[in-house]
């Protein structure tokens, strides 16, 4: 049964193939699409430009809390990003809550940027960057 | 669902728990790879910082000097009858 109403954000979250992205505190995905101006002598007249729909493209990005090889989860975590990265590895991310008739957003995306971050008596963080490379494709889970 | 490793799995020694697609564990509980923790689960137990507790603030607030005429008296409380 699907989620009724607004959905928790906690529950919703990226699974690189199957296997959650750990101790993500926040994660989004971007869609947006391209505009070609549409730009004549004969609709320069009026002064307003005029546009239609060019290439879509997809990003995604999450922030998390940083956990080195010492961490007992089986969790995607930074340093299997880092190899990512390194290795310009395109990933099946998945974007879910993993509840039977909700939305699941699949894609293929590379790691595009890492930052990790270490304040003085803070957790350490990261957040990852991704670029969408082809379709991204809305499926309902069954 | 959260799963524990029973065999290694992707480099990832048994013993280690994580988040996965319900679909996917499934499939690894099937094939002997985990075993289920918690089904519905979804998020991991996130490190908690410890705030610092504030000792409470006592402002001293300037009263009349006959505030305290009474300050020695007894005060008269009588036991409800039964």
């Amino acid at each position: 049964m699907p989620t009724t109403g607004i959905i928790n954000g906690t529950l919703m979250r990226l699974y690189k193939d199957s296997t959650a992205i750990g101790y993500a505190t926040s994660c989004q995905m971007n869609i947006s699409s391209a505009m070609r101006e549409i730009l004549t002598k004969d609709s320069a007249a009026g002064g307003w430009r005029e546009v239609k729909k060019g290439q879509l493209s997809g990003t995604l990005s999450t922030e998390a809390l940083y956990a080195g090889p010492g961490d007992a989860s089986t969790n995607y975590l930074f340093d299997d990003l880092f190899t990512d990265l390194v290795a310009g590895t395109a990933l099946t991310i998945k974007f879910t809550t993993d509840v039977v008739g909700d939305n699941v957003y699949t894609m293929s995306a590379i790691c595009t940027s890492l930052d990790l971050n270490a304040g003085v008596e803070e957790n350490v963080s990261y957040s990852a960057s991704f670029e969408v490379t082809g379709a991204i494709v809305k499926t309902t889970k069954a | 669902m959260k799963l524990r490793l029973l065999k290694e799995w992707n480099g990832k020694e048994p013993g280690k728990v994580g988040v996965f697609l319900s679909e996917y564990g499934e499939q690894m509980i099937k094939d002997g790879i985990a075993e289920l923790l918690d089904e519905d689960y979804v998020v991991e137990q996130m490190p908690i910082k410890e705030e610092p507790q504030q000792d409470p603030v006592y402002i001293p607030i300037p009263v009349p000097m006959s505030y305290f005429n009474d300050e020695t008296n007894k005060e008269k409380i009588t036991k409800p009858k039964k």
